[in-house]
């Protein structure tokens, strides 16, 4: 009787368990493995397997909600009605099902691999049609960045070049770019393939930096790579070669040498300047890497390079000759960093940095120049307490300069020393702050200063935050006017930006307003100098980035709106410089016609510069003609005996536009002449091959 | 007849002590972490006893990770009780006997890595390295079986706490989902282990519960409950969510 009690129990038992299976698949039909599925609430339930199948036994009955959640899709719910078998099938779309945690991205831009979700890859960096290989190239289609196309650097925000500083690994580089020639913007120094990160902050960035009035640009290295590789690349401006060795994946060499010969382009392409010497130069790179069994990182990064420039522009006082310029250039950046772990809870990042650079120019019958060097020294400890995280550090600096023009020169020592300390903290998985504080010495002016910085972020919703950030930012004065002690401070400027961003990975939307108070800049009353100059910059920028609208397609909007005066310098009165415009605008496209080819466009819009006309009574209040620029490029990957071969094409300007910088005036304001680009349009040729070691 | 006798008395009394060392390992895994209980509940290391009995067994084939694994057991004891000193000197037991195989079996490459896993609290200035190291282990081990729940636990619990400046938290998901449907036991022999799938419940849990998927984490407390009803640390973490 018992067991005839027992049967039935157990037979009751078993008819309670309804048994729920199916399968989930993604909108190509793909199954879509380790997806969790469950009734809602009640919490039956449970995963796909490799198939997409999943099945699972629930006592619930009648109505029920039954969700579908899985990493990279969009979580699914449905209303059901549980039958003792209920059979389902589920399809889930790409997409986020997650609130990611909030990220400080007040003024940042940032491109790495390392990352799910970021603006940039480093591959958009270099594949840029308006980039031409050069890092700074991309960075001037980036919002905030005004066209300043006849002068070397990176002008941010309505700041001038030397406001924005290149920050490789922690080190500083002195001099990013090739040479400083008048009216013929520069390169950028380093192969962009060097680099697995980019953070570019167009302002309101970390405590662990300063000197940067403006903007900070942020280059990481790559670690150590993972194949020996050999590398050939051959294009209209030289030839480099490169090779790389990897020792049990914890070691590497890296060697890289190249030549840039300019002349055979130039000959080829109609020019607007009588160059007497194209642009040549030569240089090497050697970089060491090295990964301790404690997984504690030390790279060693030594560069050097020479480059040597001659070239005639027309100009109203000399119009029978024109104007000659020459210049001669040396530089050595050596960057030594270790990353490591300092005890139990706290890492480490240590750094000792080189840079020497020597400049020898000729403008006519002027001779001028400077030989400069310094170490730098950086060390930054941090360590994480569940949401709290604290980074603190010193650095130092101490360089030498000698400055020369004509029969006149100048020694400038100095020793910058800095103590920086910040917090993040996550109140939520929305809601972030920062707090840092950096304070600085400096012997050269006898200055110290202090400077907070403070950035908050809230997420609105699962793709979207607002950021606030603030932040105080001092410079020492240029050189320039540091030959003879006047008691010039630190130029000043103070940040307020406001930054909302959405964010998947096919699509970005940002906005960003921003207000840059500048105090205490330089103003020159012949050769006196003193900190009586001041300024502003506001605007909005504005970024959006599309993947879905054609298949293939990659493309991306930048529109900046500046509005930007000053009084600086030799400036009578504040006005808008030379080197802001009003409004920029950039238009970014990347189409892959198949695994092989790729397509690249990039347009830019930016209404006129000021520029300075003698007959105008009212300063700096002439705008240059609004610029329009195109570039085209496109890629084909291929083997050449079955090695890697990137072959690739750009054209600069194909359309013509009449593109015009500002104007020359003579010294009595009768005859102008335009500053206008090296050449009007321009083709750029080459192809890269990669050996590996099979 | 004396040499028969003999030899009958020495077959017998061997045959009687192989016997004796098999019983050592009879349900030995409970019995380590009957043991593991017993220490937290008296704030005595009860673990050292049997490790000592082990010790003196004569050799088997399932001792050796055994007794790595009550080595193990043991860090994590004193790991709790802080005695860090302790705990860092049994988990480099447990690295010792496993080290001293010749080769080593899918399981015990797990274990290995487990054990170095668990040594980068006691040698945080070795974080990467020791990383690295239980993550070939790991490897090692599901290249012998990709089924096992062990070593795929281990993997998903060292990106559970590897921190997301150094890009943990991208497997943690998919390698506890793995361990969950994989079977408790992967070889046939009875010493064979079984451990884990509490473990693999609690972290998939709490990794959802950290990225704010709070059903999904709700969903593996419940049924990691329904099928560890005592563990109180899914009890815990089900109460907070």
């Amino acid at each position: 009787m018992r067991i005839l009690l027992f049967l039935l129990l157990s037979t009751i038992s078993l008819s309670a368990q309804n048994l729920i299976t199916g399968e989930v698949k993604d909108e190509k039909g793909q199954a879509v493995p380790f997806a969790n599925v469950y009734l809602k609430t009640i919490f039956d339930g449970n995963s796909t397997d490799e198939e997409g199948q999943f099945s699972f036994a629930t006592e619930a009955q009648g109505a029920a909600i039954i969700a579908v959640s899985c990493l990279g899709y969009e979580n699914y719910e449905q209303a059901i009605e549980i039958t003792d078998k209920l059979v389902l099938s589920f399809v889930l779309k790409k997409g986020s099902n997650q609130l990611s945690e909030v990220v400080i991205t007040a003024g940042a831009f940032e491109a790495s691999d390392e990352k799910k979700i970021t603006i940039l890859k480093p591959l958009d960096i270099v594949t840029n049609a308006g980039a031409a290989g050069d890092v700074y190239g991309a960075l001037q289609t980036l919002p905030g960045v005004s066209q300043v196309n006849d002068e070397t650097g990176i002008f941010v925000r309505g700041g001038e070049a030397y406001e924005t500083k290149t920050i490789i690994d922690g080190a500083l580089v002195a001099k990013p770019f090739f040479g400083d020639t008048p009216d013929v913007p520069a390169r950028g120094r380093f192969n962009p393939f060097l680099f697995k990160g980019t953070l570019f902050s167009t302002g309101g960035y970390s405590a662990e930096y300063g000197q940067a009035l403006s903007s900070v640009l942020l280059l990481n290295t790559y670690d150590i790579p993972k194949n020996n590789e050999y590398s050939l690349s051959l294009n209209g401006a030289g030839l480099g070669v490169s090779s790389v060795k990897v020792w049990e994946k914890k070691t590497a060499l890296l060697f890289s040498g190249n030549y840039t010969n300019l002349k055979p382009l130039f000959s080829l392409i109609p020019q607007n300047r009588n160059w007497t010497k194209p642009p040549t130069g030569g240089g090497g790179a050697m970089g060491f890497r090295h990964r301790l069994d404690n997984g504690s990182l030390f790279k060693s990064y030594f560069q050097y390079q020479h480059g040597a420039i001659g070239v005639g522009f027309p100009h109203p006082s000399r119009p029978e000759t024109g104007r000659f310029f020459s210049g001669n250039n040396d530089n050595i950046f050596w960057n030594n960093t270790y990353q490591g772990f300092l005890d139990k809870n706290w890492s480490i990042k240590a750094l000792v940095a080189l840079n020497y650079d020597k400049d020898k120019n000729d403008l006519d019958e002027d001779h001028f120049g400077s030989e400069e060097a310094s170490v730098q020294s950086r060390l930054t400890v941090s360590r994480e307490w569940g949401n709290v995280r604290l980074k603190t550090g010193a650095e130092w600096l101490q360089s030498e300069g000698s400055y020369y023009y004509n029969a006149f020169s100048s020694e400038l020592t100095n020793s910058y020393t800095a103590l920086f300390g910040e917090l993040d903290i996550k109140f939520s998985r929305k809601l972030a702050l920062r707090m840092g504080m950096r304070g600085e010495n400096n012997s050269l002016i006898a200055t110290s200063n202090l400077a907070p910085r403070l950035s908050l972020a809230y997420k609105t919703g699962a793709n979207s935050q607002v950021s606030l950030a603030y932040g105080q930012f001092f410079q020492q004065p240029e050189p320039d006017f540091l030959w003879r002690p006047q008691g010039l401070q630190f130029e000043q400027a103070d940040h307020y930006i406001f930054n909302y961003q959405w964010i998947t990975e096919e699509q970005t939307f940002r906005i960003e307003l921003y207000q840059k108070d500048y105090d205490q800049l330089v103003r020159a009353d012949g050769l006196n100098y003193n900190n009586e100059g001041f300024g502003f910059a506001r605007g909005i920028d504005v970024f959006w980035r599309d993947k879905l609208l054609v298949k293939r397609l990659d493309y991306w909007l930048s529109y900046s709106y500046l509005d930007a005066e000053r009084l600086y310098r030799d400036f009578p009165i504040v006005a808008a410089p030379t080197f802001t415009t009003k409004h920029t605008l950039n238009v970014i496209a990347n189409y892959r016609t198949n695994v092989r080819t790729r397509l690249g466009l990039s347009y830019t819009y930016a209404s006129g510069r000021p520029y300075f006309n003698p007959n105008n009574p009212a300063y700096l209040a002439d705008r240059t003609k609004d610029y329009h620029n195109l570039n085209l490029n496109a890629s084909y990957l291929t083997s050449i005996s079955g090695n890697f071969t990137v072959i690739y094409l750009s054209l600069r300007n194909p359309l013509q536009f009449d593109q015009v910088f500002g104007y020359y005036y003579s010294a009595d304001g009768a005859i102008r002449s335009p500053k206008t680009p090296a050449s009007d349009w321009s083709i750029f040729a080459g192809v890269s091959i990669s050996f590996r070691e099979k | 007849m004396k040499v028969i006798t003999c030899c009958f008395l020495f077959s017998f009394l061997s045959m009687a002590a192989f016997s004796q060392s098999k019983d050592l390992l009879l349900n030995i895994e409970e019995r380590i972490q009957e043991a593991q209980d017993l220490s937290f509940a008296h704030q005595s290391d009860k673990i050292a006893p049997l490790l000592a009995e082990m010790e003196a067994s004569p050799p088997l084939e399932w001792l050796t990770y055994w007794q790595a694994y009550a080595a193990y057991q043991g860090a994590v004891y004193l790991m709790v009780s802080k005695d860090e000193k302790g705990a860092n000197a049994y988990a480099e037991k447990g690295i010792d006997y496993l080290s001293a195989k010749e080769s080593l079996n899918t399981e015990e490459y797990a274990l290995l890595g487990s054990i170095l896993s668990l040594s980068i609290t006691f040698n945080p200035g070795e974080a990467i390295g020791l990383s690295n190291k239980a993550r070939k282990n790991y490897k090692k081990a599901l290249k012998a079986n990709p089924d096992n729940l062990r070593a795929l636990l281990g993997i998903g619990r060292s990106d559970f706490y590897k921190p997301k400046q150094y890009g943990g938290g991208k497997e943690v998901e998919s390698y506890l989902l793995k361990a969950l449907a994989a079977p408790d036991q992967i070889l046939t022999d009875a010493e064979a282990p079984t451990w884990g799938r509490d473990d693999a419940y609690y972290y998939l849990a709490a990794f959802y519960g950290r990225e704010g998927r709070i059903d999904d984490a709700k969903l593996y407390c419940t049924k990691g409950l329904k099928e560890f009803p005592m563990h109180h640390l899914l009890s815990e973490l089900l109460a907070k969510l």
